[in-house]
Order: C-alpha cells, then sequence, then structure tokens
C-alpha cells in the first residue's frame, strides 16, 4: 500500500470511528448483503430520488467501474444522519451528472426495476463538490 | 325543470331533518349509537380520563418524559440482546444457530423488520432513533421514532386483559408498578408473526418481559434490566441491561415504511431468507 494511500486510509477510519461515537445513527435493517471490502464508482445521471425516512435513495443511469452499467439504486442511511454529514434535500436532483461510490450486494440480484443495487459511500456531485468517500475506498453505511 | 326544484327542496329538508335530530341527541346517545366500534374494558377507565388521573396515588420515584436515545457508545452491536445468551432449546436452539451462522458469513437472516414488520419488544428499544416518552400518573406512552411504534406502559394499576379477548401485538400489554427507585414493567400478550430477537431468534406466546427502570446520574440516564423467558424457547433467564440517554435537545418526527419503499433499498430485497410467509 503506498503511503499516501495508507494515510488516507487511517484518516479516513479514524473520522468514521469519531463519526459513529458522535453522530446519531439509524437502522431500518442489516447490511450484511453489501460486500463492504468492494466499491464500484457509476458515473451517469440521476434520474430519481427519494429523501424521505427511514432511508434516502437515488437511482442513477449510467457506466460502471466494477459492476454492470445501467440502472443501479444506491441505498443511504437516513435524512436525518446525512444532514449531520452535509447533505441536503437538493444535493442531487434527478438529471445531475454525478460520481457515485458504493459497495455493490455481495450476491447480485436484480432489483425489481431491473436496477444493480448498491449502498451509499460517497458521491462527486454536478458542480463537482463532494460527500462521504470518494476515493475508490470505504465502508457504506445505512445506520 | 320544475320537478327538478321540487326534487331539491325535499333533499334540502330531509338534510334538516336529519341533522337537527342528530344535535337532538346528547352526547352520551351517540356514543352508545357508535358503542359497537369503541374498544370496551368494562369496570376500567381510560388511562386519559381526568377522573382516573386525578385519583391519589404515591408520588412516582421519577419522571420520564423527555426524549432518549440508546447509548451505543460502546459499540454499535450492543443494540442487541446478547452474548450472552440463555441455553436456547428446540427449534430457536436451531434457529439460533442459523443466525449465528448468517451472522458469520455476512448473510442476512430473517430480516423481518427491513421487511416492514414491526420491531415489536425489546428490539423496538434499542432501535437506533430517539424514543419520546411522555409519563403521566396512569400511563407512560413511548413513541419510538423508528416507524413511529407506539407503546404504552399502565401505571393506573389495572391487570392484564381477559386472555380470550386481547389482542397480541408486537409490543405486548405492559403493566408497571414502582418499587423503592425503581419502575418495574411487565409485559405479555406479545405477537409471534416474524417478531424475532437479535438475528432471527424466534419467541412464543408465552414469551415475557420484566423491565427494571431506573434513573441515573441526575436523570440524564436511563438504566433498563430486561428479564425475558420464554419456556418454549431457552431455559431460565435471558438478562440483559442496556442504557439510554436523555437527549433534550432534539424530537422526534415521521417514519412510514412505505409499501414500495423496499423497492429502493437493494439490501432488504436479499434479506427475506428465514421469514415466514
Amino acid at each position: 500500500m503506498k503511503p499516501l494511500k495508507f494515510l488516507n486510509n487511517v484518516i479516513y477510519s479514524g473520522a468514521a470511528a469519531l463519526a459513529l461515537l458522535a453522530v446519531p445513527v439509524t437502522a431500518h435493517h442489516s447490511t450484511a448483503a453489501f460486500d463492504n471490502e468492494t466499491v464500484v464508482k457509476i458515473e451517469g445521471e440521476v434520474t430519481q430520488v427519494r429523501w424521505i425516512n427511514p432511508h434516502a435513495s437515488f437511482k442513477l443511469e449510467g457506466t460502471a467501474d466494477g459492476g454492470p452499467d445501467g440502472l443501479w439504486t444506491i441505498e443511504m442511511t437516513a435524512p436525518n444522519v446525512l444532514i449531520n454529514q452535509g447533505w441536503k434535500r437538493s444535493s442531487v436532483s434527478p438529471g445531475d451528472k454525478v460520481t457515485v461510490f458504493a459497495n455493490p450486494l455481495r450476491n447480485a440480484i436484480t432489483l425489481n426495476d431491473g436496477s444493480q443495487g448498491g449502498l451509499y459511500v460517497g458521491v462527486i456531485l454536478a458542480d463537482g463538490s463532494t460527500l462521504g468517500r470518494t476515493d475508490g475506498e470505504g465502508e457504506g453505511s445505512n445506520r | 325543470m320544475k320537478c327538478k326544484v321540487y326534487q331539491r327542496a325535499v333533499l334540502f329538508l330531509l338534510s334538516i331533518l336529519i341533522s337537527s335530530s342528530l344535535m337532538a341527541q346528547t352526547a352520551a346517545e351517540r356514543r352508545e349509537q357508535l358503542s359497537r366500534m369503541i374498544p370496551q374494558h368494562p369496570g376500567q377507565l381510560g388511562a386519559l380520563a381526568p377522573e382516573n388521573l386525578a385519583k391519589d396515588r404515591p408520588a412516582p420515584a421519577f419522571d420520564l418524559t423527555g426524549t432518549w436515545f440508546v447509548d451505543l457508545s460502546e459499540g454499535f452491536s450492543n443494540f442487541m440482546y446478547g452474548p450472552p445468551y440463555p441455553e436456547f432449546i428446540g427449534q430457536t436452539k436451531l434457529d439460533f444457530e442459523e443466525g449465528q451462522r448468517a451472522r458469520a458469513e455476512g448473510r442476512p437472516y430473517r430480516d423481518a423488520i427491513g421487511q416492514c414488520f414491526p420491531a415489536g419488544i425489546p428490539m423496538i428499544m434499542t432501535r437506533v432513533w430517539p424514543i419520546a416518552m411522555v409519563q403521566l400518573p396512569t400511563v407512560i406512552y413511548m413513541v419510538s421514532n423508528f416507524n413511529n411504534s407506539f407503546r404504552q406502559i399502565f401505571l393506573d394499576g389495572r391487570d392484564y386483559s381477559d386472555p380470550d379477548l386481547v389482542i397480541y401485538s408486537y409490543n405486548g400489554e405492559s403493566i408497571g408498578h414502582w418499587e423503592g427507585d425503581e419502575l418495574v414493567v411487565n409485559t405479555r400478550y406479545i405477537e409471534t408473526y416474524n417478531h424475532f430477537i437479535d438475528t432471527g431468534i424466534p419467541i412464543s406466546e408465552d414469551f415475557r418481559m420484566q423491565e427494571r427502570m431506573r434513573l441515573l446520574e441526575n436523570g440524564e440516564v436511563l438504566e433498563i434490566e430486561h428479564i425475558m423467558t420464554d419456556p418454549n424457547g431457552w431455559v431460565g433467564e435471558w438478562r440483559n441491561t442496556k442504557r439510554w440517554l436523555r437527549v433534550d435537545y432534539t424530537d422526534i418526527g415521521e417514519v412510514e415504511c412505505l409499501p414500495d419503499l423496499n423497492d429502493n433499498l437493494p439490501s432488504t430485497q436479499a434479506g427475506q431468507d428465514g421469514l415466514t410467509r
């Protein structure tokens, strides 16, 4: 592992641990279905956003590095937790061109709408700003 | 044309007659008319009846009114009630072992809550969402932010419902009494359908839970010792103590498990193994 990458991992792991201690967490269900050691990078256009309890989510159509191209459904934690991470209701809107980083389902299944599934790790927004972890590593959380 | 005018006039007069006859009924008569649709518990006043609230009672040892958040500062897995686990028996033992295998393999198992089944007790108490509690002399109302699950603990000295008439529910029927500085709450009549503890541990209709509640650190911390029994599932008592932090700087909000929620949650579509259908 390169020194810079190692340093990044240390910083992100520490931040994640602190976040777990400091930020209210939420859970609708287990995240066991996701492969938290793999991060897929999906570049595409947002087709749907649901900013609602108990989980926010969005869909995007695009090309994936590390997974199949096409429609992806990205599962997220609760909006109140995302707000504590810098998200706003307007952060992502249908039509936005974004790059998303997500842990894919461990055993890939096709969802009801034919999409692939992933757990949100980070995103590069349409304006180039970032939320979450966008270095191609990291473990998402729905809590 | 003339006919339509007459029809309208007749309808108008009829509506006046019906409204005035309703107005002539007393509130008691109108309640009687609707009584078949109103849940009854003869001989027991409702917990919010002014007459019940006003009865003389010893002062409670503490007041839980406020907003609380489960204390997971020592580790997220503390939302579970084990380990340690009791000695499971019969089918419960097999189910527990399957759940442990699934956890070890990173495989979802009996993700009933993810499928919008109520968490039920005890799991509703450790969902990682705030819980609003309102304590009155006769009852404590608890509303978990998670799916706004409602729980009530009666303090007005009532008996449990008739077992032949009671409607089982995921949070059961809870009755509390004070023992010194502790509130002791006993719960029974708990729905068992897709109702699990931790990773897929089922309960039977003989499941009972006692909670011994006390406040610590000048009322900033709520501690509950849970004593759970189910002679069909395990030997003796399953004990576990948890704490909640007072978080009165926040409020609970509305959370609904919508019918199509899981269309957007890949993990729940993968988490249906082991559920009863």
